[in-house]
């Protein structure tokens, strides 16, 4: 697996929520190689499954969710522009004359229109247009815009992978297929007769804004317990803000009143020992990820929360270190021998 | 307009003062085809083609100016990142979370907050143009300092996307369309001999500095020291044509022909070069626009028009939609037009309107 053309074809992916649909079959061919079995469920999560070959085995969930944030064509105006509407919380900081995709009838770039400082009303200068005000152009015709782009079209990011200094990444759609890369490669790397337990990986849908679909997923597979993996607000020169972590700095682990604290010290101690870098992350309750529903499904899950940091999180540059992907596939493949490792010899 | 030529253009870094790339690239392309290339002391490149008989009648200049917005890197942090000083009429919301160029090659991105983690306040207003900072992904000053130094230049990525209808977008693309159709129209000349016919000699000055506000340094020298009889601007003419924005702040409109002003802010222009401009369109199905209010932002015929005993001066506007950020977006259509009427202009017609214009 090259890891950095892996990353970018996975979170190149068109994935805006509620339409990740649309490229289904690249992400399975991209991912389906390392599993045993696919499925593809009814709410759009895929489930990729490696199993032990032991009867009753045990089952662990590991969910990483692939949709992204986007925008909507809510409506379009006389001069052929799409008004939009967000499909997860944008900053309304990054959008103005940014390069998007819109994914109509056919795929067409677009640029989101913004009025120049000149044109601007005295006082207006710095104040923020929301984003519900902003348009985007495509250059189409109202009439050729009601056929091509009619209302209900997403629109995404555009997939543009950069590196920047000392292997970190900057582009779209980190948060959080970038933690695809070291599931897979996690997962794809034990020997699974060693091991007591079926692996079921879910690429979870709709998590930017239901946060449920991953339920589904948990109703059917039953697991024993649930690994999380999501990202976490990072930021390259260490911790700034107590909500940050330090992009470079590891793998991220959530202690939390919701999560299941012994799997957590489970992990941690893990990753002592084994002389990878955990940096702890506390939020009180509800952590704003897939764990807060995995905890309460299918009655109940013990639920582990680790990620990766990232800067500038929902926007089109989001960037990350190489290296916590590495050492996450690491922590990862190191947590689930020394937790479901075959005991019967 | 040659679109091939205009990407080109438009990927050289070139903020106000840093411009030799983009004037090496133009210099290039009109080098065998003029007949004397020089620089200025302020490094404005001026093409000359004088008319093949006969003594000139007259002089004239034609300016687009090769620079563009961007910063300068003001300081270097110890953690590795950059502060930048914004070089240029440049709205912060069009840079933070965007990736950057610097003219060393390095790449950035300007540093800001996840939607998450901000207060209402910083929601609600755009970063101050003070405070702005660039990650390289280095974390120490040692590091950030083998690629960038203290006043190293910078800009928006350069990326060109052609949309539908005619419109392209990228970074500093209103004003490299302008060089772009002066070099066009120098092309033109020669390939199809106006040279012969023509009675002026023209002086096609790719100026720098214009982005440097209100002081147009570029434009300012060399019609001092050229001393045309007449000039002719071509410029991007910012466009804000949409829905939200009040009529009266809508600036040119883009696809709708080219932008030709009786006055703006800052100059009122030559009444018979603006009525010949009007006219020759009139008469040659171009399509063009007058700004919709009379006091629009200044060009550098500010400058020009004052200069000496004073200089007739006509202003073409090129429609450019997000002007100063890095997807600027204008029609082709309005830059054909444009390139149609400077030929016109300089065609020989007896009874045409060269001779109004030119005389």
């Amino acid at each position: 697996m090259e890891i950095k053309s892996f990353l970018a074809d996975l979170c190149g992916l068109m994935s805006v929520v509620g339409f990740e649909y649309r490229d289904e079959e690249k992400l399975t061919a991209l991912v389906a190689p390392y599993f045993d079995e696919h499925e593809y469920d009814r709410v759009g999560n895929h489930i990729f499954v490696r199993r032990c070959g032991k009867e009753n085995a045990k089952r662990l969930l590991v969910d990483v969710h692939y949709d992204e944030i986007g925008l909507l064509v809510k409506n379009i105006t006389e001069d052929g522009h799409l008004a939009v509407c967000e499909l997860g919380g944008f900053s309304p900081h990054v959008l103005p004359a940014s390069e998007v995709v819109v994914y109509g009838k056919e795929t067409m770039p677009g640029i989101v229109l913004t009025t120049p400082c000149v044109l601007k009303a005295p006082g207006a200068k710095n104040s923020v247009v929301p984003v519900t005000d902003l348009l985007v152009d495509v250059g189409l015709t109202r009439e050729e815009a009601m056929e091509l782009t009619p209302i209900g079209t997403p629109i995404g990011y555009e997939p543009v992978y950069t590196e920047l200094e000392n292997e970190h990444f900057c582009g779209k759609g980190f948060d959080d297929k970038c933690l695809i890369v070291p599931v897979v490669a996690a997962v794809a790397s034990l020997d699974m007769s060693e091991l007591d337990c079926d692996i079921y990986v879910s690429l979870s849908a709709r998590e930017e804004v239901f946060q449920h679909a991953v339920s589904a997923a948990a109703f059917r597979i039953r697991p024993d317990a649930a690994i999380v993996f999501d990202v976490e607000f990072g930021n390259l020169h260490g911790t700034k803000d107590p909500s940050e972590t330090e992009v470079g700095g590891g793998t991220t682990l959530t202690y939390s009143a919701i999560l299941d604290r012994e799997l957590t010290d489970f992990v941690m101690e893990t990753a002592r020992e084994a002389g990878l870098a955990c940096q702890p992350v506390v939020e009180a309750t509800l952590t704003g990820t897939h764990a807060d529903e995995l905890v309460f499904a299918a009655g109940g899950i013990p639920t582990v929360l680790l990620g990766v940091p990232i800067c500038y999180m929902h926007t089109a540059n989001e960037t990350l270190a190489l290296s916590d992907l590495k050492a996450t596939a690491k922590l990862l493949a190191t947590v689930i021998r020394e937790r479901y490792g075959r005991k019967d010899g | 307009m040659n679109t091939e030529l205009l990407q080109r253009l438009g990927a050289a870094v070139a903020p106000s003062g840093a411009e030799h790339d983009v004037a090496a690239l133009i210099g290039e392309e009109i080098a065998p085809l003029c007949d004397s290339i020089s620089y200025d002391k302020l490094g404005n490149l001026i093409a000359v083609i004088s008319p093949k008989r006969g003594e000139p009648r007259s002089r004239i200049m034609l300016t687009a100016h090769m620079d563009e917005v961007g910063f300068l890197v003001k300081s270097i942090e110890n953690d590795g990142r950059v502060r930048i000083s914004l070089l240029g009429d440049i709205s912060t919301d069009t840079l933070t979370g965007r990736r950057v160029v610097f003219d060393s090659g390095a790449v950035g991105v300007v540093v800001t907050k996840p939607i998450h983690l901000m207060s209402g306040r910083e929601r609600e207003t755009t970063a101050d143009r003070d405070g702005l900072y660039i990650e390289l992904g280095n974390t120490s000053r040692e590091e950030t300092e083998d690629i960038v130094s203290l006043g190293d230049y910078g800009t928006f990525e350069p990326k060109f996307t052609r949309l539908r209808g005619g419109y392209v977008a990228g970074k500093a693309l209103g004003g490299r369309a302008c060089v772009t159709l002066l070099i066009d129209m120098i092309r033109t000349i020669r390939e199809k001999g106006y040279d012969e016919t023509m009675s002026d000699e023209l002086y096609f000055v790719f100026t720098v500095k214009r982005e440097i506000a209100r002081t147009y340094y570029g434009a300012d020298a060399a019609a001092f020291a050229l001393m045309p009889d007449r000039a002719i601007v071509l410029d991007a003419a910012p466009s804000a044509d949409f829905q939200g924005v009040p009529r009266e702040r809508r600036g040119a409109h883009a696809g709708g022909g080219i932008q030709i002003a009786p006055a703006d802010m800052k100059t009122i222009y030559d009444r018979s070069m603006f009525a010949d401009a009007v006219e020759c369109c009139e008469k040659y199905g171009i399509p063009y626009q007058y700004p919709p209010t009379a006091d629009g932002p200044a060009t550098e015929a500010q400058t020009i028009h004052k200069i000496g005993a004073g200089i007739p001066t006509l202003f073409l506007g090129l429609a450019t939609r997000n002007l100063r950020s890095g997807a600027e977006i204008i029609n082709e259509r309005d830059a054909d037009a444009i390139g149609d009427l400077l030929l016109h202009l300089v065609k020989k017609e007896r009874n045409g309107y060269q001779q109004c214009l030119f005389n």
